[in-house]
């Protein structure tokens, strides 16, 4: 049994004191799963916050015959972003900050406008399923288990969806387009 | 990201679809793009820090919660209401004394607070089927420790009573419950079940008093001393018996039946030649909002704290039909007590047994004294809640229901059945209690509560409801039991 798994087992005990430990290692990573989806550090912070509250409280109800404890936080993470814009913008099917209408008032912070304009040219063109796989492997670097668990997708399914992804970006970007990027990005 | 990470993302895809190998180098260019997109995230540290505190208060909190339920045990009613005799007042003062202590030491204080001292319901989530099987190992073990309101009587045909003529069998039927509802759609996969937690409330009080020296023994040469019951009477006119068990996490009330009063009032007749009371007239049993205003009057005069429990109903009807049922027996017994029952209510929805009957805090009545006999299943509410599998075939659902629910008996002289029909079924709680090495646990599961339609039945059928439990678990082993073959 990994230490993780020894400390998992404990809490579900009773034994909360060690769920710091769990605390250090998801941090970061939570946090910047939810600041990709909204782009908004004090959004990113509440939600944060409330995920690490939640699994506290919760922490009882995870199964690991079911899956990775990784994806079990991952997924409440998730279901928080979904319920902040359920309530906040009144969008239902929103996971993310790419899936809201295009005019939407929102808040993001500044400092990544320029790169989030530039990305959002092409991820505009995914479907909302597409750009949530792409960011989970790419950018939060999750393997497919974890994506397939948190999104509850089989895992052939999920890099189905990744590799016609990258297919249509592929065709969707002209590669003289890319080669400027790239040469702004040096 | 690094090249390293990138090739091993192309070689994931190439496998999915080796058609994008010729590509290679656009879909490098592709991640690469996307990579050096990817916002810059700066951790605030300070945020950081103050949501560990934040955490680390709320487990202390939790911490908290387990300690406070001792407390809230000895507050389940009013101590100072009753007149405690000497045997009484020891043990009382144990208690008040453990709880002052125990409070204090939680920072807590005994006799105040209205507030929610008492019996409020809280629960601990645990993993998916932490309880294990729900099922006891043969569950008709379950049920006839269940038995003893409307199972079998109602399985008695109207009108035979207790023997036939000639000393022949009485008449037996059986009843068959047809559905009568819209269809039945069950899309929930996993039902929450709660599992109450007994016992957590001795252990602080045990600790007290195992280190008391009484004079005739010491307590503290007992190695594992644990608080189990405690009794004391209310020693004065119409004075009451109260016994709490810690083990259980129950407290009922009796009448003091060593008071005269009581005796008088009630018409206890043991000595030769006294003569019992007539039986009760129907004409003598008050409204029923008459009833419940006893029962309310008791339950606010001595403090009960019934946070967890719904709008009280009376059994009235009941005991009229128990009346007109022994007017014709010629025997001696003629009932006296109407039941009022206050449900348990979980997340607004009420507690049903497994006969259809709705479970919870009862309160019995005498009419002829018309005053409180008895208070039982005062309980503490902690549970533990985990996750189970739920039944999501309709038709498993209504083929249990037909024949009235799980672990019916089975008559072996059935000389008729009678169908009833029953209506859509309303969502509710069922309790469950499953028996183990000497020992059993209360769970409380989801469950399907069916109305039974009796208005076409004569005489004295009682069951009022058909009741089935939604965890998959319990409906694997349906047992009838056979009586009377």
């Amino acid at each position: 049994m990994s230490a993780q798994e020894q400390i998992i087992k404990e809490c579900q005990k009773g034994n909360l004191d060690d769920f710091t430990e769990l605390y250090e290692q998801y941090f970061k990573k939570i946090y910047r799963f939810i600041y990709y989806k909204t782009h908004h550090q004090q959004t990113a912070e509440d939600l944060t916050s409330q995920v690490f509250i939640k699994t506290l409280e919760n922490i009882g109800r995870f199964n690991p015959r079911k899956g990775l404890f990784s994806s079990w936080l991952y997924r409440i993470a998730r279901n928080k972003v979904i319920d902040y814009y359920r309530t906040k913008k009144n969008e239902s099917d929103v996971t993310g900050f790419w899936d809201l209408k295009s005019g939407e008032k929102i808040d993001y912070d500044l400092e990544n406008k320029e790169k989030l304009d530039e990305v959002k040219q092409y991820l505009d063109k995914l479907k909302p399923e597409q750009r949530e796989v792409m960011v989970m492997r790419i950018w939060d670097g999750l393997s497919y288990q974890e994506i397939s668990e948190i999104l509850n997708k089989k895992e052939a399914n999920c890099k189905m969806i990744f590799s016609r992804t990258m297919k249509k970006l592929r065709e969707e970007i002209p590669l003289a387009l890319l080669i400027i990027l790239l040469i702004k990005n040096l | 990201m690094n090249k390293e990470k990138i090739k091993e993302v192309l070689e994931e895809l190439y496998l999915i679809d080796e058609s994008l190998r010729e590509y290679q180098v656009e879909l490098e260019k592709i991640i690469e793009k996307l990579l050096a997109a990817k916002p810059d995230v700066e951790i605030n540290e300070e945020f950081k820090q103050k949501l560990r505190r934040e955490l680390l208060a709320r487990i202390e909190e939790i911490k908290g919660q387990e300690s406070v339920k001792l407390n809230k045990f000895m507050n389940i009613f009013n101590f100072s209401k009753l007149s405690y005799g000497l045997v009484g007042g020891i043990l009382s003062l144990i208690l008040v004394i453990g709880g002052v202590y125990y409070a204090n030491q939680k920072g807590f204080l005994v006799g105040q607070p209205e507030s929610g001292l008492g019996i409020k319901f809280s629960t601990t989530a645990l993993s998916d089927e932490a309880f294990g099987s729900l099922r006891t190992e043969t569950q008709a073990g379950a049920v006839s420790g269940e038995l003893g309101t409307g199972g079998v009587g109602s399985a008695v045909a109207p009108g035979t009573g207790g023997g036939g003529p000639g000393g022949m069998p009485p008449e037996i039927a059986t009843y068959r419950y047809l559905y009568k509802g819209e269809d039945l759609v069950l899309e929930q996969t996993q039902v929450e079940v709660l599992k109450r937690v007994k016992g957590q409330a001795s252990s602080g009080i045990a600790n007290l008093i195992k280190n008391m020296n009484l004079g005739m023994v010491d307590l503290s040469s007992f190695s594992n001393a644990r608080l189990d019951s405690a009794s004391f009477i209310d020693d004065r006119d119409f004075g009451y018996a109260v016994y709490v068990n810690f083990t259980e996490g129950s407290v009922s009330i009796n009448i003091n039946y060593n008071m005269q009063s009581w005796r008088e009032v009630l018409g206890v007749c043991f000595e030769p030649g006294c003569v019992r009371p007539e039986p009760l007239k129907e004409s003598e049993i008050p409204s029923e909002e008459r009833i419940i205003e006893i029962a309310d009057s008791f339950i606010r005069e001595y403090g009960i704290n019934t946070d967890s429990y719904g709008q009280p109903e009376s059994k009235r009807a009941f005991l009229i039909k128990e009346l007109q049922r022994v007017q014709g027996t010629g025997g001696t017994y003629s009932p006296e007590s109407v039941r009022i029952i206050y449900p348990l209510m979980i997340n607004d929805r009420p507690v049903y047994d497994q006969w259809g009957n709705k479970f919870g805090l009862n309160v019995d009545i005498n009419i002829r004294a018309m005053r409180v006999t008895g208070l039982y299943n005062l309980t503490t509410q902690d549970y533990q809640s985990s996750l189970y599998q739920a039944e999501t075939d309709a038709s498993k659902i209504l083929a249990i229901a037909e024949k009235g629910g799980l672990n019916q008996p089975i008559y072996g002289r059935v000389s008729k059945t009678i169908d009833l029909e029953i209506g859509a079924p309303s969502l509710a709680y069922m309790k469950v209690l499953k028996y183990e090495q000497g020992q059993s646990d209360e769970f409380l599961t989801p469950a399907l509560v069916f109305p039974i339609d009796s208005s076409q039945i004569e005489g004295m059928y009682t069951k009022e409801n058909v009741v089935i439990p939604l965890a998959k678990d319990l409906l694997e082993e349906d047992n009838n039991t056979p009586v009377g073959r």
